[in-house]
């Protein structure tokens, strides 16, 4: 009998714990709800943690001190996952039909993300700016890109190397996953329209950070050019390799999501000379205006975090969802929400160029040329576009 | 019936048993006495596979004992009981003596997994067979106890109880005696005798109480130092002067 | 009384998808998952001591292939690709039991451990089917004319198997091989001379504890729909230890229970984020000091009327030993 009385209050308990749903979930006169589940332990923990905690909650914090969105302040809510794809289907079930959040922002990670696509696109939430560059999230009515897109960001890369810098023999050091393929199979494409193929491509497995032997194989190739599509533990490695094996005949290019300070600050002095696309402006230094903004909010609120290109995606990601429930209106529901966001044109965020967002829900299609000197990643160019 | 010829086994480059010869015939009480450490154990550990000897050969009804595993030693009618009891702790004292039925029992995990009717038929009559053997060694009260909790002198029975149930033809006793009282000696003692009588048991016993030993036995070995130095009728055992050293001069009168 | 528990159980189980909101569906339906993984992995931990930090490994066995089949032969029913996982895991938890039959304690924590490693690599290198890191997504399987696509179908389809899996264990361990199982943990030398074949026995509980997990795998896959190595880490295969530890090694009550506590401690400390494993590690450690015995073996003490018990629901305690006579 007291296993019986125990399960009748446990099912008490979890049908009293539901809220009585609403009209528009995640939205009440005085609120909106959003959220993700995103990787708090793991491997992308700290990558997580700035795009969330320290990125779209800064901005929201901002919006919320100013009076929120016609009236609504902005809560969020996040679950870890440590990149474990069952969890975020657990975690991003649980945030729909538990919290019954509005829309889902900013998760990280393709395995993560993918595992959840469908189930947000059946239930018609949208699944905003996820942290992650490969194109298998193109084309869905609810969600919007985030970061540029892999196949972009190789027809930014090859389109310079190839045209103003005249570079005609290329090579490839990927990560064996998706991230990486998406990659390697954009750059055979777009090196194809100049007539050329790539001489070497040689995969890393992930979690691997001995990357000697692929060095070796790439070296003997002979590439002027050699893209790094890793994360940054590896792609350091390879410069130190490189570095401590002498070879200085190739130029050592780092795709969009690897052009970051933290792998800087791993490779060290081998960093010197190595060129790449960034996604951001420098996010310690740049007199953008919107930037600048960035720098002093964060000072405000979290003095303790220095600046970084990842709580800067995050900032941005909210600044994007604020500007879209704006045009939304006071009626806001996930579809005003949708097309709100493909109404935007011309937005000035001050920290990216002019952003317009049509149908093909891409708001990143853009990157600039650096190279690093002296630890810092100095602009070779201005922004780049992809169309 | 068990015939060892020879044996010789050395543990850490000390001999416990060298050039040891015994030979058991059918229904016979058979003793092994002989100081701590004399090597009586490590013969029983010998004849059920569990040491493998460096010399010498072991046969048990023609069939060579050093060439099978313990579970095939014990299959071929070898059963034994342990000098710290080894009754299986956290079961039941019936599945204990249920254990000791396995390889009396046919149903295999599939059939088990699906509980048909020919494994429930199986079961209940190994749970009365078990049962009966129970109340035979006084332990029908126990029979759902966990065996663990059982006082050592029930414990010692419950392992007898468990052998007996695998209808061994040859049963090894490594000290039943030990930590029984005056009475619960005389009962074993007794039990002994009607094993060999009346079910036609062989049985080798390793043990220290002298009044079991020279009340029950048909033959008694005794070692020294893993050597045989003397066998024969109780009688003669006792009065032989090498015995009597031996014991005088380890101190272990027992 | 017993019978009146079990029949409120069946119908709280049975009736819970109308009764509770469908996140409660899908998390019921990973519970009922873990628990046939915790009972698979307590016949191998709980029954023989055989240790195993691994089975995230066999559920990701069981996991592809049960996902293999319904995306490449959706023809097959449901309960035929369930029973080919098991049976393929299976056969892999023969040829692993087989070497670690020689290995202990803290060695055999380290082979399991290398297995798990291994089975995640094999994952990514055989990327040609499994799609290495970019991750399978699982269709819904079909059961007839039925396309299991809701979570409502799934969990009624993870409860039936399990009952039937529940089922078997608790017969297993209340016959012959049960107590030989149970045996070898309590005394190897005692089992061998009762005439238990010791490396059978170990071998079979490795086989029977894979098999469980297979099928637990298939059904992961069609749960959770998505599959990629990430889904299968270490920390995996310790939540399936912790979830014995918790319940009750050895206890077929224990497992499921043990998988219920552990499964909604999971989701519910995801919110916690950062701070997850450190709440998560401090509530095993509390539990192992104030439950040695797991929750199991803590209800039975509280009620020993109702437990549905048999031998072994506690771990083996130390054995006093005297010294030997060799």
């Amino acid at each position: 009998m007291t296993l019986r009385a125990a399960l009748l209050l446990l099912l008490t308990l979890v049908s009293t714990a539901f809220p009585a749903s609403g009209q528009q979930p995640g939205v009440t006169d005085k609120e909106i709800l959003i959220g993700s589940s995103n990787s708090f332990s793991g491997p992308l923990a700290f990558t997580g943690e700035q795009i969330t905690k320290f990125g779209v909650d800064l901005y929201f914090k901002v919006i919320n001190d100013a009076g929120g969105i016609h009236g609504r302040t902005i809560r969020t809510i996040y679950y870890d996952d440590g990149y474990r794809p069952q969890d975020a289907v657990a975690n991003t079930k649980k945030l729909v039909e538990q919290d019954r959040i509005f829309a889902v922002i900013i998760p990280q990670g393709s395995p993560p993300v993918v595992a959840t696509l469908d189930y947000l696109e059946e239930n018609k939430v949208p699944l905003l700016f996820p942290y992650q560059s490969s194109p298998v999230t193109r084309s869905k009515r609810y969600v919007f890109q985030g970061m540029t897109l892999s196949d972009r960001s190789s027809k930014m890369m090859i389109d310079y190397l190839a045209g103003p810098r005249k570079l005609k023999k290329f090579a490839a050091l990927y990560q064996d996953d998706e991230y990486g393929k998406s990659f390697l199979t954009a750059f055979e494409k777009d090196l194809g329209r100049f007539g050329l193929k790539l001489v070497a491509a040689e995969s890393v497995k992930r979690g691997v950070t001995d990357v000697s032997a692929q060095i070796a194989k790439l070296q003997a190739a002979k590439p002027q050019v050699t893209f790094l599509v890793l994360v940054p533990g590896p792609a350091a490695q390879a410069l130190r390799e490189r570095q401590k094996i002498g070879w200085t005949g190739t130029l050592m290019v780092s795709t969009g999501p690897l052009t970051d300070e933290r792998y800087l600050a791993l490779a060290g002095d081998a960093a010197e000379g190595v060129e790449g696309l960034s996604l951001w402006p420098d996010p310690l230094l740049s007199d953008l205006a919107g930037v600048r903004l960035y720098r002093e909010h964060m000072q405000k609120h979290f003095p303790k975090n220095e600046p970084n290109r990842y709580s800067i995606a995050g900032y941005f990601a909210g600044m994007l969802f604020a500007e879209g429930a704006k045009r939304a209106g006071r009626n806001l529901t996930r579809d005003s929400l949708v097309a709100a966001l493909e109404s935007i044109k011309g937005y000035e965020s001050g920290i990216l160029p002019p952003l317009t967002i049509g149908a093909d829900h891409e708001t990143q299609k853009q990157g600039f040329w650096v190279r690093v000197e002296k630890g810092r990643f100095k602009p070779l160019t201005d922004w780049l576009k992809s169309e | 019936m068990l015939s060892v010829e020879d044996l010789s086994i050395s543990f850490g480059g000390l001999d416990a048993l060298s050039g040891l010869s015994l030979e058991v015939t059918e229904r016979e009480i058979f003793a092994l006495i002989g100081p701590n450490g004399a090597g009586k154990s490590t013969v029983f550990n010998v004849v059920t596979g569990l040491y493998r000897p460096s010399r010498g050969r072991v046969t048990f009804r023609g069939d060579d004992l050093l060439a099978l595993a313990p579970h095939e030693i014990a299959r071929r009618g070898v059963g034994r009981t342990f000098q710290n009891t080894e009754v299986f702790r956290q079961l039941t004292a019936i599945d204990n003596v249920l254990v000791g039925r396995h390889a009396h029992l046919r149903s295999g995990v599939l059939r088990g997994a699906f509980g048909l009717a020919s494994v429930r038929r199986e079961e209940a009559e190994a749970r009365e067979l078990a049962r009966r053997l129970l109340a035979r060694l006084g332990l029908a009260e126990v029979a759902d106890t966990e065996a663990g909790s059982l006082p050592l002198g029930y414990q010692k029975r419950l392992e007898l109880a468990r052998a007996l149930a695998a209808e061994p033809r040859l049963l090894l006793l490594d000290e039943p005696a030990g930590g029984l009282n005056p009475t619960e000696t005389q009962t074993l003692m007794k039990l002994i005798q009607r094993l060999r009588d009346e079910s036609g048991l062989t049985l080798l016993l390793v043990e220290h109480d002298m009044e079991l030993v020279m009340g029950i036995s048909d033959r008694v070995a005794v070692l020294d130092y893993g050597r045989k130095i003397a066998e024969g009728k109780p009688r003669e055992i006792a009065a032989d002067p090498a015995v009597v050293e031996a014991y005088l001069g380890s101190g272990d009168g027992a | 009384m017993r019978r009146a528990a079990l029949a409120t159980g069946a119908v709280v189980v049975l009736g819970l998808p109308w009764a509770v909101p469908r996140y409660f569906v899908f998390l019921a339906s990973l519970i009922v998952v873990n628990s046939i993984v915790a009972i698979g992995l307590n016949l191998l931990s709980g029954y023989t001591n055989q240790l195993s930090f691994g089975h995230a490994g066999f559920l990701a066995i069981g996991a592809y292939t049960g996902a293999l089949l319904t995306i490449h032969a959706p023809a097959l029913p449901v309960p035929a690709a369930l029973l080919v996982a098991g049976l393929v895991t299976a056969a892999v938890g023969l040829a692993l039991g087989i070497p670690c039959l020689r290995l202990e304690g803290l060695y055999l924590a380290m082979a399991t451990l290398a297995f798990g490693f291994v089975v995640v690599e094999a994952i990514l290198n055989l990327d040609w089917i499994t799609r290495g890191n970019d991750g399978l997504r699982v269709p819904a399987a079909r059961l007839g004319p039925i396309a299991l696509a809701t979570d409502t179908a799934r969990y009624y389809l993870t409860v039936a198997v399990a009952a039937l899996l529940i089922l078997a264990a608790l017969n297993i361990a209340r016959t012959r091989t049960g107590r030989a199982l149970l045996a070898v943990r309590e005394s190897e030398i005692a089992a061998q001379a009762s005439g238990v074949h010791l490396a059978a026995y170990k071998t079979l509980a490795f086989v029977l504890s894979a098999f469980y997990t297979g099928v637990a795998g298939g059904l992961f896959a069609l749960v959770v729909g998505f599959l990629s190595p990430d889904s299968f880490d270490v920390f995996l295969s310790v939540d399936f230890v912790a979830m014995i530890i918790v319940g009750g090694l050895g206890s077929v009550p224990g497992s499921v229970l043990g998988a219920a506590v552990i499964t909604t401690l999971n989701d519910s400390l995801a919110g916690f984020q950062n701070y997850r494993p450190l709440i998560f590690g401090a509530i095993l450690i509390a539990s192992m000091l104030f439950m040695p015995g797991g929750i199991a073996s803590a209800l039975r003490k509280l009620s020993v009327a109702g437990a549905a018990g048999y031998p072994g629901t506690a771990p083996p305690a130390a054995k006093p030993r005297q010294g030997d006579d060799p």
